[in-house]
């Protein structure tokens, strides 16, 4: 045995030898296979490599001369399986503050926009939002994704930020914090207006529900209680309650079973790719119930994928309406389309909202420190925006968008209820 | 009974497309000894680029197929030529082999983000076309990745046994010394195995892309399911390979059926601990590879 | 011309220097034996001349040509066979498919012609052609193994300890071979040997290697008696 081992560790010439290691390859398979598992598992769970925007910090004392400057943080996915969003949303926000500064809708001060990439990760999104706030000195931040919020809320509480956001559905968002407020669709409201549409619109006694979730989320479990409300509200029977990761493509084990428990109406707590394979694969094996959910329906190319399987999937959104004349509305989605080569939707609009909310509460106040602007959030108790109507309640900071209910229709996203004002939502 | 048929069928059909995720990944394994995670990259490769050619050129799909092949081949023959074969040159180890494998896998991901975003790409529009067995749905598309399957399984074990290339890849992994020692040009070789490899992993990428779509991120997860396939069919056994890959397609299918979706992806690293520790040389082994029992 | 001359050929691993600047020749129609101490170089030596250790020193040099750090795969087409210790066989291939790959580089027409004559010449192994190496015994191991580097039909044979860890009368019967390759075929043998009672038969000329040097070049005879050969013996 003299040479050959040694020679292989040394030279090049044994190619295979260089990765193998004689006795090490049989072993080293499982195990790498095993650290790999486990990397990926934490890969999943943490977003893909950092590659932060950097912003120039400045320790420069806010100008006290007019106009103020009021810089505007915002959190978003740049980079990372999400990255498409980030600029979706900064550019609606660009918009408003543009328009804020030339139309000078807060006299005295002018709002810039810092953006920090979130990467769709929560730790990330915490340095994030620590870095708007000690080095660029920001006092409000815009944030989106409810997993990457839900972290940055204590750590906006304990620098005191005021941290607003346009997207999160999260039913408890404005309540954890007395920093947080939302101009958002709340999922939990979101499940009322649906269930609501089902028992008077169409006339379904007593249905079956199934619902089929994506796992570990703790908005998911606050819907599925919010369920069993309604439930007890509207009549009818859960029937199955089905979770899945959405990693995973191939449902057709978990519809099999969903179809054995025979669902009149189908809840899908899902996101909008797996929801286009889950129709599809739903229509092979013949499970065709009534399926409703969130605007998310209109996310990812659910048309485009499940194609005819997507016809008569119910949606409650936002009751945002790109028909609506209105001026500002219209130069919005103008402006939007030629900045980002894509029609504005009602997340866009919502943020658009958002930062409009933020203007409006410096005017309030008059002053551009987190209280203030707080305090000015607060008293704003409804707002009329190119996205909707909210309406807030000064207990929480939490507001609502006024709804509308869809369906696919066609191939097309067709309102079919076209306005539920907020204060008609069942508490 | 009939829903126990019905998750049977479905498990055929996923494991079918492991079972020749994996095959491709234990033709390179076992001759090369990389442990390829760009396995994953270029079963994404071949899906994309028939995607892109049906999207944007409106060939028809079985050419785009036919490209996309093609290019999953080739990009294996670039990853041999551009990564590894360089890192050979410096008698690089196992282990530096691996980790560069990791980071082009990322590279690949984030760059298929960069510029094609992370919407899911999915090959056809609405359901697969079906038909009835009594109460039980199968779908056309998945007797035939089940045929291919079993077709690209007899060829590929017929040209290892019976063409000289074959028998010079099976040199290769039986003994690299001796191999080198009778004059084979055991870069030619890898070479050869890369592209055999590549082109499995990429009509599996096409299959994936058509059934349920791809997305970046699938690589890295699909490359993963490869080697557990490897690994509980029993390392250095082609056979061995593919009834792994299938066996965890029905074993996935069968947790969620009889638990939750949820439980599909930590069985698979269950089932591979699990055969690490009882069964190390795995379902069709051979009896050096029990070696790993003792190893362990 | 010698067919084979290596001039002060020097191989290092890493830091540690294994062959000091080794010179030696071999004629076609010739055996010449190395043996020496376990750790004296002596595999080494075979490897450095075919290429599969790298010379960081030296000259090898075929029929005058300088083929020092040719790629075994070259080695071969020039006519040089390379068998490594310990009956090297594709454990996984037939043995029929083990002789095919031993002539990988032969013409591909005379591959079977070749193949009957190996059979001729080991006809243990020929009843068993289609059963993987793996289930021969040590012997016939040995038998495919020189089968093997013989499909080629080189000029120059290197062969680290043909007599491996074989019986008395299978030594008797390599040795046997090896003699007629040498006397009858008129090859070129270079044979690294534990085994001295068997270097000292099969060779013309005897080479002992110490710390990577030759430190003793002669015939058999030139070993003198009884009594200086039992003193090798001892001495190894």
């Amino acid at each position: 045995m003299d040479g050959v081992s040694v020679l292989a560790g040394r030279f090049k010439i044994f190619d295979c030898e260089g990765y193998m290691g004689k006795k090490g390859l049989r072993f080293r398979l499982p195990l790498l296979a095993l650290v790999i598992g486990i990397v990926s598992i934490l890969i999943a769970a943490c977003g893909s490599d950092p590659t932060a925007t950097s912003v120039p910090a400045t320790d420069a004392p806010v100008p006290t001369s007019p106009p103020q400057v009021v810089k505007v943080g915002t959190t978003v996915p740049l980079s990372g399986s999400l990255a498409n969003w980030g600029d979706l949303v900064n550019v609606s926000m660009e918009l408003a503050f543009e328009r804020a500064n030339s139309e000078n809708w807060a006299p005295g001060f002018t709002f810039e926009l810092v953006t920090e990439d979130h990467q769709g990760s929560a730790p990330v999104g915490i340095s994030a939002l620590r870095k708007l706030v000690t080095v660029d000195k920001v006092p409000v931040v815009s944030t989106i994704f409810t997993q990457i919020a839900l972290a940055q809320v204590p750590v906006a509480d304990d620098l005191g930020v005021v941290l607003v956001s346009s997207g999160v559905q999260h039913p408890d968002f404005g309540k954890l914090s007395q920093w947080t407020f939302r101009n958002a669709s709340n999922s939990a409201h979101n499940a009322d207006v649906l269930y609501r549409h089902v028992t008077e619109n169409l006339g379904l006694e007593n249905p079956r529900y199934a619902a089929i979730y994506h796992g570990g989320n703790d908005a998911v479990r606050i819907l599925l209680e919010r369920d069993k409300t309604l439930l007890a509200t509207f009549g009818g029977e859960m029937v199955a309650e089905e979770a899945y990761i959405p990693e995973e493509k191939d449902f057709r084990s978990l519809l099999t079973k969903l179809k054995s428990a025979n669902p009149d109406v189908v809840h899908l707590i899902t996101l909008g790719t797996e929801t286009a394979l889950m129709l599809n694969q739903a229509a092979e094996i013949g499970l065709t119930p009534k399926y409703f959910m969130t605007i998310t329906a209109e996310g990812a190319e659910v048309i485009k994928v499940a194609g005819s399987a997507a016809e008569g999937l119910i949606y409650a959104s936002p009751a945002f309406n790109p028909e609506n004349p209105d001026p500002e509305l219209q130069d919005f989605l103008r402006e939007y389309k030629a900045r980002i080569g894509k029609d504005a939707d009602g997340f866009a609009a919502a943020y658009y909202d958002g930062a409009k909310m933020i203007v409006e509460a410096v005017k309030r106040s008059g002053g551009a420190s987190s209280q203030e602007i707080a305090d000015g959030m607060r008293s704003i108790l409804t707002f009329e925006g190119i996205g909707g109507d909210y309406t807030f309640d000064p207990a929480t900071g939490d507001g609502w968008q006024s709804f509308q209910i869809k369906s696919v229709v066609d191939q097309q996203y067709k309102t079919v209820v076209p306005l539920i004002a907020p204060y008609d939502i069942a508490q | 009974m009939e829903t126990l048929a019905q998750f049977l069928v479905n498990g055929f059909a996923l494991g079918g497309v492991y079972a020749l995720l994996s095959l491709g990944f234990g033709v390179i394994y076992n001759t090369v000894r990389i442990f390829h995670v760009l396995h994953g990259a270029v079963f994404i490769t071949a899906g994309y680029i028939t995607w892109v050619f049906v999207e944007h050129t409106g060939l028809p799909l079985y050419a785009a197929g036919i490209i996309g092949v093609a290019g999953a081949t080739g990009a294996g023959m670039l990853i041999e030529l551009g990564v590894y074969r360089p890192l050979r040159k410096k008698a690089a180890g196992f282990l530096t082999a691996f980790l560069a494998s990791l980071a082009g896998m990322f590279f690949i991901e984030g760059f298929l983000v960069a510029v094609s975003s992370t919407d899911l790409k999915v090959l056809k529009q609405g359901p697969l076309s079906v038909f009835h067995l009594g109460d039980v749905v199968i779908a056309y598309f998945h007797i035939i990745i089940i045929v291919v399957v079993v077709l690209l399984f007899t060829a590929v074990t017929l040209f290892l046994r019976s063409t000289q290339w074959g028998r010079m890849i099976r040199a290769v992994a039986s003994n690299p010394e001796l191999a080198l020692s009778v004059g084979i040009n055991s870069n030619q070789v890898f070479l050869m195995v890369f592209a055999l490899g590549s082109s499995l992993a990429g009509i599996a990428g096409i299959f994936r892309a058509y059934d349920v779509g791809l997305e970046p991120v699938v690589g890295l997860q699909l490359a993963i399911i490869a080697s557990i396939g490897v690994i509980i069919g029993g390392i250095g056994s082609l056979p061995g390979a593919a009834l792994g890959g299938l066996t965890l397609g029905l074993a996935q299918t069968l947790v969620a059926f009889l638990l939750s979706g949820q439980w599909s992806q930590p069985v698979a690293i269950i089932i591979m601990l699990a055969f690490i520790v009882f069964r190390p040389y795995g379902l069709l082994g051979t009896r050096e590879h029990k070696e790993l029992r003792r190893l362990l | 011309m010698p067919l084979l001359e290596i001039q002060d050929l020097l191989v290092s691993y890493g830091s540690k220097q294994v062959l000091n600047g080794v010179t030696l020749t071999v004629d076609s129609g010739e055996a010449v034996a190395i043996i020496g101490h376990n750790g004296a170089g002596k595999s080494t030596f075979l490897k450095g001349i075919f290429g599969v250790a790298k010379a960081t020193g030296g000259k090898v040099v075929l029929n005058g040509e300088d083929i020092t750090n040719h790629q075994p795969f070259e080695n071969i087409k020039s006519g040089i066979a390379y068998m490594a210790q310990g009956g090297q066989v594709f454990p996984d291939l037939t043995i029929d498919d083990n002789l095919r790959l031993g002539g990988y580089s032969a013409p591909a027409n005379e591959i079977d012609d070749r193949m009957t004559a190996i059979f001729d010449m080991f006809p243990a192994i020929s009843q068993r052609r289609t059963i993987a190496a793996d289930a021969l015994s040590g012997g016939e191991r040995q038998m495919l193994a020189m089968g093997m580097v013989l499909m080629i039909r080189p000029q120059l044979l290197l062969l680290d300890e043909p007599s491996g860890a074989l019986a008395g009368n299978l030594v008797q019967q390599i040795t046997e071979t090896i003699r007629s390759l040498v006397d009858d075929k008129g090859m070129g043998v270079l044979i690294v040997e534990q085994n001295v009672d068997m270097g000292l038969k099969v060779a013309d000329r005897v080479n002992m290697l110490e710390h990577g040097q030759v430190v003793f070049s002669g015939t058999p005879a030139d070993l003198g008696g009884e009594e200086a050969r039992q003193q090798l013996l001892g001495l190894l």
